[in-house]
């Protein structure tokens, strides 16, 4: 029985061992490495989910670069913001997503600890983590977190092979994505239609505390890398009070823990029907109204303030 | 819980660990702690049907001990019927009771009567199907004297609730479980090493096989309209090898685990795909399950010695409750007739039991005639799967329909789909995996005497691959098949 269990162990270790030190063999060599960069002429970047994913079309906006990719929670835009401010001095103005469903705690509980989130972005951002991050998804969901672990290496492996030199566009950290067709609805239906989500504004359990916290965060980093921040809610459809039932608040969360902190508004823009793909997002034709409208504002306002 | 969970992977080795160095002095404590660590298992799912698993095996229990001093063969029938109608009807109610009121309903509305029913809201237990059986057939057993039954309530509970086969089997007999729980186990080591191999192995199948086909099967079958004929038989495909290793990997794993405790379950899986006529799948395939309808079903009708009209009756009844077992559903019902039609003709052509041994038995290659009938065999397989997968009846016949029409318009033409993107690595795995199986098939399990000859660090090497390969291969996280039955 001893010879057994001490030779399981032996076997065991060493597996475990050797699998350890080339995962942080790895992580240290991608992080440390120059592999970050983005064009010296990019001033503004903007970050989020879809909403933003979907409606800056960086090909329209001068000096802009959209890194925002559908599902990131906060964690991950912290992530990919503390890694870009590192290795990219010139970068003036962030643009941050913050609007109604990202202080929907179900929606932001899902994007950290779901299985198939976990597994989705894991591998894209693991790399940047520390231990604390680590901790917050492993806490609830420690089984998907060891898959999405091996996922990572296979991926990061995979890096090191391509000879590609920027990780974010290996790893397809985000960008302007098109949407193609026109499905607002006038009658809410489906998951985001009054499904008795209302959110109690005296209840802060039912406020995502910690992915918020990484939004906070993030604006603390832009602060202490001496670049703008603001945080931008993009156009919604006609209905858009309907779907979460939250600006109450919504405004609060603005007001208690963004104080301060340029919140620009575009729920209300006024865009046809037929420039948005659902009730959140914009479609391509949407984008592309959008993204000239932008690009006059950071013209016009942002770049004036330097 | 699952087994590729680190759930599992933190209990076991405490109930390993409890097992064999605090509690091995004492056996009651011992299967005391079988009992225990079974019912944190069970429960780990949903702690409130822990006393449905308590209440089937006390009635069960106590119908064996009133069974003991019963000599009245009426009283013996009221005991027995008893244990049969309280198992069957939890089985009924938890697993059959929407899908009889919604045909009821459909049925009289057909008559023109139209009723009104109510569907319930059932959770289905999980491993609902396995306990019940087992606990009857330790009933059965003990009715027919063919088992003498247990005083020993804590054995008794030990035999219904040994965690490995608790949820998916195999389906154990009493006659050879509980012996074993009334016996003082003592390690041996050989047991154990060659039971951690046979956990790997399992592990692989599952992990790597099962759940990356399970993610292109899923794909295909829930958007089937949108596929040519030759990606739907690539579905039925995928389908066919994510149900082969999910299950035969479960049941690897839990002779392996049960192997550590000191414990053998029986043989579950035999390497059905290499069978050479239907009749041999079938004595390959899921093996507690078919025996398990062979001795308290097919052979109490009469079997196949009376008339050849009652012979045909037994096979179909058979088939088609061995289908039921496996779901409330029209489907599973209508695979079971299918497989009745391709067993009866070798039944009545008593060319049933032409194919004992293994394919190419003592040979390193079939011969034309058996790799022929292997493609028939495995291709009727591959067919009647559809049935078993397919959500439902109507959506099961569009899908053969599809698949049907579409390779007539594009023949030897395959039409892949857009994810098909990661398909070379799991065609490997495939191609890999079925031959590991072939040059292993006259074993236990397929990589039971694999490289013991080796030098050691070359197996060392090889099972460090697997892990590997289970590490970084693995599809996305499935639940195991057969914990929906």
């Amino acid at each position: 029985m001893k010879v057994f269990i001490v030779k399981t162990m032996i076997f065991l270790s060493i597996l475990l061992i050797v699998l350890i030190a080339m995962n942080l063999l790895l992580s240290n060599y991608i992080v440390e490495g120059n592999y970050f960069s983005i064009e010296n002429n990019t001033y503004y970047i903007a970050l989020g989910d879809s909403q933003i994913e979907s409606s800056l079309n960086d090909s329209l906006i001068d000096n802009f670069s959209n890194f925002a990719a559908s599902g990131d929670s906060y964690l991950y835009t912290f992530l990919k913001l503390k890694k870009i401010l590192e290795n990219n001095k010139h970068i003036k103005t962030v643009f941050i997503g913050f609007s109604n469903h990202q202080i929907h705690k179900g929606i932001s509980d899902m994007r950290l600890w779901q299985d198939s989130y976990l597994l989705w972005k894991y591998p894209k951002y693991g790399v940047l983590m520390n231990f604390s991050d680590k901790w917050l998804l492993g806490s609830r969901n420690l089984n998907a977190l060891f898959l999405a672990q091996n996922i990572a290496f296979l991926k990061n492996i995979g890096f090191i092979f391509s000879k590609r030199n920027n990780y974010m566009s290996y790893m397809k950290w985000g960008g302007y994505h098109a949407l193609l067709g026109e499905y607002a609805n006038d009658t809410l239906s489906g998951e985001h239609a009054n499904s008795g989500d209302s959110i109690d504004e005296t209840k802060d359990y039912q406020i995502p505390i910690k992915s918020i916290n990484y939004l906070v965060k993030a604006i603390e980093l832009c602060n202490k890398f001496g670049v703008k921040v603001c945080l931008i809610r993009t156009p919604l459809y006609d209905n858009w009070q309907d779907l979460y039932n939250n600006e109450p608040i919504f405004r609060r969360i603005l007001s208690e823990k963004f104080k301060g902190v340029e919140f620009i508004d575009y729920k209300n823009l006024p865009l046809q029907k037929n420039e948005f793909y659902d009730n959140r997002h914009l479609n391509s034709k949407g984008a592309a109204t959008f993204s000239n409208l932008f690009n006059n504002y950071i013209k016009t306002t942002v770049t004036n303030m330097y | 819980m699952l087994f590729n969970t680190i759930d599992f992977a933190i209990f076991f080795p405490i109930v390993f660990f409890l097992y064999w160095f605090i509690t091995n002095k004492n056996l009651k404590l011992q299967n005391s702690l079988i009992v225990l660590a079974g019912f944190i298992f069970y429960g780990w799912w949903d702690y409130r049907f822990l006393f449905l698993l308590l209440f089937s095996s006390l009635v069960d229990y106590f119908v064996g001990f009133f069974l003991l001093n019963q000599k009245s063969p009426v009283k013996r029938k009221i005991l027995l019927l008893i244990s049969i109608i309280v198992n069957l009807g939890i089985l009924g109610f938890f697993k059959y009771h929407n899908f009889f009121v919604e045909n009821f309903i459909v049925a009289f509305s057909l008559i023109g009567y139209p009723i009104r029913g109510y569907s319930l809201n059932i959770i289905l237990p999980l491993g609902i199907s396995f306990y019940t059986f087992q606990s009857l057939s330790y009933s059965i057993d003990v009715y027919k004297r063919k088992f003498k039954p247990t005083k020993d309530l804590i054995a008794f509970l030990a035999y219904i609730s040994f965690f490995p086969q608790l949820v998916a089997g195999p389906i154990e007999r009493a006659t050879q479980l509980l012996p074993q729980i009334y016996t003082k186990r003592t390690f041996d080591y050989t047991k154990a090493v060659d039971g951690l191999r046979q956990i790997l192995w399992g592990l692989f199948k599952k992990v790597v096989i099962a759940d990356n086909c399970a993610f292109f099967a899923n794909k295909i079958f829930e958007n089937s309209s949108n596929y040519t004929g030759s990606t739907l038989v690539l579905g039925a495909l995928f389908f066919t090898f994510q149900i082969y290793g999910d299950f035969s990997g479960y049941s690897d794993m839990a002779i392996g685990i049960s192997r550590l405790f000191g414990i053998d379950l029986m043989r579950n899986f035999a390497y059905p795909y290499f069978s050479r006529d239907i009749a041999e799948f079938w004595r390959r395939w899921h093996i507690s399950l078919n025996t398990w309808f062979r001795d308290y079903l097919y052979i109490p009708l009469g079997g196949s010695r009376q008339s050849k009209f009652i012979t045909v009756r037994n096979i179909f009844i058979v088939f088609i409750v061995c289908g039921f077992w496996h779901g409330a559903n029209w489907t599973f019902i209508i695979w079971g007739v299918l497989n009745s039609i391709w067993f009866l003709p070798l039944l009545l052509l008593n060319k049933n039991r032409h194919h004992l041994e293994i394919v190419a038995h003592g040979r390193y290659l079939p011969s034309l005639r058996e790799l022929f009938k292997m493609v028939i065999t495995f291709g009727i397989t591959v067919f009647t799967w559809i049935f078993f997968r397919g959500k439902n009846l109507n959506h099961t016949i569009d899908y053969i329909k599809q698949m049907f029409s579409g390779i007539f318009e594009h023949p030897g033409t395959v039409f892949l789909p857009s994810f098909w993107e990661p398909y070379l690595t799991i065609i490997i795995l495939l191609v890999l995996f079925l031959l590991i199986e072939w040059i292993g098939r006259e074993d236990q399990y397929a990589i039971e005497k694999l490289g013991v000859k080796w030098a050691k660090p070359i197996r060392l090497t090889m099972y460090y691959i697997i892990i590997l390969a289970i590490l970084f291969f693995p599809g996305p996280i499935e639940k195991f098949i057969y914990f929906q039955f």
